[in-house]
């Protein structure tokens, strides 16, 4: 592709534009500092002239009249012919129209024994189908110049469809072919297993990885499915066969597990009327009952170290469980973790990056999802200052719980979380994914539309009651990093056991970093 | 007539795929004010955001020898603050609720740095205001321990992001290679640790009075705004910057391989191989830069690429492949990547590549093929304007267009460059820039598994 484009995005390895290696940390600064004294304008240069100073320069400017506001869409709610739900956003502005297909069911329907099974088959999902080999059903997606692919979560998968409008038709035939009828030829399994091995071998080098593998293991409990590495291990998914593949596509890709998801530059009754034509063969099943273990107490606290011994930083994570998305204390806890953790200036990031300098940044990420619900604090850590950053997260999380937060954060809590909305469904795709999201925890159609004005109604109360939820006395701690200057250290602070484990050697590892979001 | 060509060229397979929609169009407003700056002005009032973006016309083309990662670091320092905005822009920025990485950041590559941030459309005085204390009032606090930080700083990123990443290392090698000192771009965008650490704060001030001037930059603004209010405020907060030197655009500087290079890089973060073959390539905007864009898309873009097609579908040796046509102001590379399945070899893939290309030289492409790379290009364009900033996004892509041609309003004639290209166009490009004998064949392997490479 033109690079020129490709720059723009910069995504190109050689340039250096990551979120995380763009934003320059700002220098350490002690919080209560006066800002520095104005040092004498610098002598004028040749070819550079100084800009005359001016009073209207000296304080940040008053805001325009009037106030922003954002109206989201609320989505139309309609069912297929087979009882499918579908909600369809209308939107003209742009040619392109994205589709999101929620399946109610993810990891959580996976054997144990068969970890990285409901991954498995998302990657299969596009491999082929009973009409279209592989070789040809890539030529017929990427001819139409459409964006299809699929993932799988805890408790759910989403397949995600993006086409152009001209072409939707077609599109929407390739996403219902590839939904409704992949092939799972024992050759294109064999092939896409082999590059899932490749892929959880490349994972033993990514410290991210391995802390969330075992986040999942300390709160969800080593014999439940989210327990188990992400994406599965080389030997479990040399387990899987296209049987087993057929078999949890068959079970659980059914219209009475499903929801669909519209928005773009459509009209609803055409939307459904196409969808009835392509989905209509779909026929619902009832779905076998799981039975998960519980989710263990998160009593004794314990601290699991990986040991990786040449890393330059140690990941640092401190996470617990807290409510599920259903709760009313979902919209509190997210608002003011933007206090905790959420935002440059939040409580975690200036004291472990401004304060001490012991880290590029430290943040903590609350997921409300449909039966759970986590918050995690992490970041990753100058090697050598490994167990006096996590003193400082001990502090600032029990802080957090015992007192809240100031009125004055509550406040810039709401304004990040109400402000930065309008980027967040920026986008068709956006728009979709996020009212999938929506639609599966049963949040109903107007949750954007009603939200801004939940989060401005959130108390100091609210904020100091819910914050106590960070029980972190008793949540796990994982530490990935050098271990030999470090173990003892952290032992010395008394959190609890000490584990000390190596990086798992057959790339068990987890994949991407999971609830790093 | 162009048009007509690709017709004809695609009417077999146009036959089964539905018409074509309209290119996108951006509507703008461009101007030039007297001390030099340049503004480009586009409503868009879909959602209550203005997308404020500042690109400063000055790269890693711009480096002198011994200055390797100068643009980069230099991109860091205009984080740290300036006389009237404190120490810190993220902390004005969350204070009007413009939060993440994603609304507000900064980004360096050959050509040009680029700052943006979006904010809520009432606080575009609040963005201005930062962005033109930056520009004009930056060397008021610029001092020994800002600068002290940001060295630091950046040779941590050129470790975590290159170094500790795999294949990191490699990429770093293949523009030592192809770009030997005194050539800009040595070392790519990020620099060599010891050059990074011996910028002096003196050399510091004189890179941004030399290229941080007014009249080097250019300002779009993208998103909810009154054009006369915002022309108001863009000139109160720029208005008074005086002009600063001119900087005139680097030369062309396209070194030539002599030889064809044969390497081993020994990379202690990767666990399986990557077989990488690198050539010197094509400028921006040159005739060339459509075909080779297109001659990428056809061996490397998705999974009916020809890499893919042969390395991972038929044979099962590779795990990914990549194919890429990078182009700037001074220089190019043509790229071709294949990170090999575990338990697979370098030497097993090379000769798989040799024959594809050797195929693409002497038979050329398929109609279905070209057509279907061009398809890709116009849907590209068509969702990155979805965006109204960010990374990438509207306000970008009018700033690339003001840069590279010299026309923001130049994405329908870009199309058309990419819809006249033809078969036997990217059939000679193949033949011409991608030459057995000058090129470099990186063999990149896990450290400790050298003696298989």
């Amino acid at each position: 592709m033109n690079k020129i484009l490709a720059a723009l995005l910069a995504a190109l390895a050689l340039g250096c534009a990551t979120t995380e290696t763009a934003v320059p940390p700002a220098p350490p600064e002690k919080p209560a500092a006066p800002p520095p004294a104005p040092p004498a304008t610098p002598a004028p240069t040749p070819g550079s002239p100084p800009t005359p100073d001016a009073a209207f320069r000296a304080q940040q400017p008053a805001p325009l009249p009037g106030t922003p506001t954002f109206d989201a869409p609320v989505p139309v709610v309609k069912k297929l012919k087979n009882g499918v739900e579908v909600w369809v956003v209308e939107n003209p502005a742009i040619p392109v129209v994205a589709v999101e297909v929620v399946i109610k069911s993810g990891v959580n329907a996976e054997p144990i024994e068969k970890a990285g099974l409901a991954d498995l088959v998302v990657s299969l999902l596009d491999e082929g189908t009973r009409t279209r080999p592989a070789d040809k059903l890539a030529e017929a997606i990427e001819d139409l110049a459409m964006r299809l692919n699929a993932n799988a979560g805890r408790e759910d998968i989403r397949v995600h469809m993006n086409s152009l409008t001209e072409a939707l038709p077609q599109a929407l035939d390739l996403m219902a072919d590839v939904l409704l009828n992949p092939a799972f030829r024992p050759e294109d399994v064999s092939r896409v297993k082999d590059q899932k091995i490749t892929d959880l071998l490349q994972k033993k080098g990514v410290p991210q990885a391995l802390a969330a593998d075992e986040m999942g293991r300390l709160l969800f409990g080593a014999k439940h499915p989210w327990g188990q590495p992400d994406g599965g291990t080389p030997e479990t998914i040399r387990a899987i066969t296209p049987a087993d593949l057929q078999k949890f596509h068959d079970t659980w890709f059914r219209p009475n597990n499903a929801v669909v998801v519209v928005s773009g530059d459509v009209k609803v009754d055409q939307m459904v009327k196409m969808l009835d034509e392509r989905l209509g063969a779909w026929k619902a099943k009832p779905l076998p009952k799981l039975s998960l273990p519980a989710l263990p107490d998160l009593k004794a606290r314990t601290v699991t170290f990986v040991d990786m011994p040449n890393a330059s930083q140690s990941q640092v994570w401190v996470a617990g469980r807290v409510m599920n998305a259903k709760s009313p204390d979902a919209v509190v806890l997210r608002t003011i973790n933007f206090a905790l953790g959420g935002m440059f200036t939040s409580r975690l990031n200036m004291n472990l990056r401004e304060v001490h300098g012991y880290s590029y940044g430290v943040r903590s990420a609350v997921e409300a999802a449909r039966t759970y619900g986590t918050l995690m604090a992490y970041g990753g850590i100058v090697a050598k200052n490994t167990s006096e950053a996590l003193k400082e997260y001990e502090d600032e999380l029990a802080r957090f719980a015992s007192g809240g937060i100031t009125g004055e954060e509550l406040a810039k809590s709401k304004n990040a979380f109400i402000r930065t909305m309008p980027s967040r469904l920026e986008t068709n795709d956006a728009v979709a994914s996020a009212y999938g999201t929506v639609a599966f925890y049963e949040l109903g159609p107007d949750y954007y539309k009603t939200l801004p004005a939940k989060i401005s109604a959130v108390t100091p109360a609210d904020a100091t009651r819910v914050a106590k939820v960070v029980t972190a006395e008793r949540w796990p701690v994982i530490i990935v990093g050098p271990a030999q200057e470090n173990a003892d250290k952290v032992k010395k602070l008394e959190l609890g056991p000490v584990e000390l484990k190596a990086v798992p050697s057959s790339g068990g590892g987890a994949g991407s970093s999971v609830g790093v979001k | 007539m162009f048009r007509h060509v690709l017709l004809m060229a695609g009417a077999a397979l146009l036959f089964a795929l539905p018409a074509r929609a309209a290119d996108p169009q951006i509507k703008f407003e461009k101007y030039q004010m007297p001390n030099g700056l340049t503004v480009i002005l586009a409503e868009d009032h879909r959602l209550p955001q203005v997308a404020v973006d500042i690109w400063y016309h000055v790269g890693a083309a711009n480096q002198t020898k011994g200055k390797s990662g100068f643009a980069h670091l230099f991109e860091h320092m205009m984080f740290s603050g300036a006389k009237h905005i404190g120490p810190t822009p993220f902390k004005i920025l969350e204070g009007i609720g413009t939060t993440g990485g994603a609304m507000a950041n900064g980004t360096t590559n050959f050509d040009r740095t680029n700052y943006f941030e979006v904010v809520p459309s009432n606080e575009l005085p609040t963005a201005l205001w930062m962005e033109s204390d930056r520009m004009a009032f930056l060397l008021d606090t610029l001092d020994e321990k800002k600068l002290a930080i940001q060295r630091n700083v950046v040779s941590n990123e050129r470790r975590q992001s290159f170094e500790n990443r795999p294949y990191g290392t490699a990429v770093l090698r293949m523009m030592d290679v192809l770009f030997p000192q005194p050539h800009p771009f040595y070392d790519s965008t990020i620099g060599t640790i010891a050059e990074i650490q011996s910028a002096s704060l003196d050399e510091i001030k004189a890179f941004f009075r030399q290229f941080y001037g007014v009249n080097n930059a250019s300002l779009v603004l993208v998103g909810d705004f009154q054009p006369d209010t915002a022309k108001k405020l863009v000139e109160q907060y720029f208005g008074p910057i005086p002009r600063g030197p001119e900087v005139p655009v680097p030369a062309p500087n396209q070194p030539a391989l002599a030889k064809e290079i044969r390497e081993t890089v020994n990379d202690k973060v990767a666990e399986v191989p990557k077989l990488g073959i690198a050539w010197t390539g094509v400028r921006a905007m040159t005739p060339e830069e459509p075909a080779g864009d297109m001659l990428a898309s056809i061996l490397g873009d998705g999974r009916t690429c020809r890499l893919y097609k042969r390395l991972v579908l038929e044979k099962k040796l590779a795990a990914g492949v990549d194919a890429a046509n990078t182009t700037t102001r001074i220089a190019g590379i043509f790229n071709v990547d294949v990170v090999a399945n575990a338990g697979f070899t370098n030497e097993q893939l090379l000769p798989e590549v040799q024959a594809i290309l050797d195929d693409v030289k002497k038979n050329g492409v398929t109609e279905a093929e070209l057509e279907r790379a061009k398809r890709k290009v116009t849907a590209a364009r068509l969702r990155e304007v979805e965006r109204i900033g960010g990374f990438g996004g509207k306000a970008d892509l009018l700033n690339a267009y003001e840069m590279y041609a010299g026309d923001p309003g130049f994405l329908p004639k870009d199309l058309a460059r990419y819809r006249a290209v033809t078969a036997q166009q990217v059939k000679d490009f193949a033949n011409a820039y991608l030459p057995d004998d000058h090129r470099l064949i990186q063999f990149v392997v896990p450290a400790a598994k050298t003696a298989e490479r």
